[in-house]
């Protein structure tokens, strides 16, 4: 400002336009704030409250209807017996995980579904989801990656999946190495599908998809409406179109046709066309957003479809549970 | 067993579309309305954004800058900088003329006619993405220091396939604004309100826009400018 003072006044003009683009230039050589956190990110708890939590959750009241409407023919009420809470070393850090299961210790011949859940901040958000998929009658393991809940540190895709495998590496190694059937939920999709596509250590026997991002680049082309880079936006490069070419296992997509974050046609599509494996099975259901999926197949249907998923006897199942008016269900 | 309410599920995934706005809509940022004459120089900044819903429902923050200098009777060349991008390491510029066939007299409104280049990079391999934007204004003089004013900038996606390889679906996307100018010597405000991309749906994105039914996004910006040389009137 001294300087400007001090300049003739013919000067000016000549010296505040060159003040302009030494800020521009400044600006863009100092650009080193990140749009990740904006994507993934969590909140931070100092223990779950599972059961007690009274807070918002992703399925509301779902376990509420599931348990008093539907499940209490097909599954056994959850005790606190069954729930086994886990710290499991990752990368330079830890995770934490819930298991809910009869058994602490399972044999490899049970199937265990690992969920990995959406951008929600914590397992607690996630409570009513996973509680409702253990009444399929598998065991069900819920991870909070770093950056979420308990688990401290801070996401990115590299932690993202060291994460998943870490996850993979416990239920084998410290847990009886059941069979996995991988579930990803919205965001968690990229670790399911990835775990799916790489893991070959572990004894991985289905890969479930709901809601899942296509790829974060065309996350950022929806969004944008231009033919922009993905690395305009954020580091993340997870691409689970090109990933799912590598999963073999059976696979199960579930999509809203409305949903209104993850467009399903644009993102859960192209993973469902370049799927290869043995067998796949998508349900779209009819008139259902991004977390409502359960809701509106009927949450009594979901647990079914996710049951016989994971048993190998979806086509059968399949079209006893989804109603046409509910859902749209193919295989492949 | 209580049992929860609202669906917050989405207002934490939302939230990432903050990011993905920022961009598309700091590229248009209020400026002057009507050309400079041979000789002047205008600085100017403008603040504001799309209405996005980020537990509330706020226009987005984001800053630009530009400069104006005069080359003619109703003709200046213009060329700005968006701070926001910036920071997020995202070289984002414009530059272009303006052009004024005539004034407004009465109620005929002048006019301001804005061809321009937008340039787009991060500096990785392949990111340097260049926009066409034609800019159309109408503006009216009101009393002596009030200018009214309506058009909109039309930018022009010209490449046919996306990034991940999906069909472009949007060549167009015109960007309608209205807004008031008020100014005397040296130091002029503006506030406009915007509707972004009226021909696109907003629904089924991650962004959670306040847009005119299920199209496009309204926005608000705030903008100054100040004249480092500016000829008698």
């Amino acid at each position: 400002m001294s300087a400007w003072r001090r300049a003739p006044s013919g000067d000016r003009p000549q010296l505040v336009c060159t003040r302009l683009w030494l800020a521009a230039a400044a600006l863009l050589s100092a650009g080193c704030l990140s749009l990740d956190p904006f994507l993934f990110s969590g909140v931070a708890l100092s223990d779950y409250q599972l059961d007690a939590y009274t807070g918002e959750q992703e399925c509301p009241a779902a376990i509420d209807s599931v348990r008093l409407m539907e499940v209490a023919a097909l599954a056994p009420v959850v005790v606190d017996s069954c729930i086994h809470q886990f710290e499991i070393a990752s990368g330079s850090g830890s995770i934490h995980a819930v298991l809910l299961s009869a058994q602490r210790l399972l044999s490899p011949t049970d199937t265990c579904i690992l969920y990995f859940h959406g951008k929600g901040p914590h397992i607690d958000y996630y409570w009513d989801r996973t509680r409702m998929l253990h009444a399929t009658g598998f065991p069900v393991m819920i991870v909070d990656y770093r950056g979420f809940g308990m688990s401290a540190g801070t996401a990115t895709e590299a932690t993202l999946s060291e994460d998943g495998h870490a996850a993979l590496a416990f239920l084998r190694d410290s847990l009886g190495d059941p069979r996995i059937t991988v579930y990803g939920y919205s965001m968690g999709s990229l670790v399911a599908c990835d775990m799916a596509a790489h893991d070959a250590d572990s004894q991985i026997v289905g890969l479930i998809l709901e809601a899942p991002i296509g790829s974060i680049q065309t996350l950022v082309n929806e969004e944008s409406y231009l033919d922009l880079p993905g690395s305009y936006f954020t580091t993340f490069t997870g691409d689970n179109a090109e990933r799912i070419r590598s999963v073999s296992e059976p696979f199960l997509w579930m999509h809203g046709s409305s949903d209104e974050v993850l467009d399903r046609e644009a993102q859960g599509l192209p993973i469902w066309r370049n799927y290869q494996g043995s067998s796949g099975y998508s349900i779209k259901v009819l008139g259902a957003g991004h977390t409502t999926v359960p809701q509106h197949l009927r949450y009594g249907a979901y647990v079914e479809c996710v049951r016989a998923f994971c048993r190998g006897g979806a086509a059968q199942a399949f079209p006893q549970w989804v109603e046409p008016a509910r859902g749209e269900w193919a295989g492949k | 067993m209580p049992r929860h309410s609202a669906s917050m599920p989405s207002c934490a995934a939302r939230v990432c579309a903050l990011a993905f706005l920022a961009l598309l809509a700091s590229c248009a940022a209020v400026r002057q309305i009507r050309p400079l004459d041979l000789g002047e120089i205008s600085l100017s900044g403008s603040l504001g954004g799309p209405f996005t819903n980020v537990g509330v429902t706020i226009p987005l923050p984001l800053l630009s800058v530009g400069g104006n200098v005069g080359l003619g009777q109703g003709l200046d060349v213009e060329a700005g900088v968006g701070l926001i991008s910036a920071l997020y390491g995202i070289m984002h510029v414009d530059a272009g003329v303006n052009w004024r066939p005539w004034l407004s007299r009465r109620i005929r409104p002048g006019l301001m006619v804005s061809p321009k280049l937008w340039l787009l990079t991060d500096f990785s391999p392949g990111s340097v993405r260049i926009y066409p934007d034609l800019g159309l204004t109408a503006f009216w003089k009101v009393g002596q220091f009030w200018y009214l004013y309506g058009g909109a900038q039309n930018w022009f996606e010209i490449h046919s396939a996306r990034y991940d390889g999906q069909p472009q679906e949007y060549h167009w996307l015109p960007t309608v604004h209205a807004g008031a100018s008020l100014g005397r010597k040296k130091w002029q405000f503006q506030l406009e309100g915007k509707l972004y991309v009226p021909n696109a749906l907003n629904t089924n994105r991650p962004a959670a826009n306040l847009g005119l039914g299920s199209h496009g996004a309204f926005g608000v910006f705030v903008g100054v400018s100040r004249f480092i040389v500016r000829r008698p009137p």
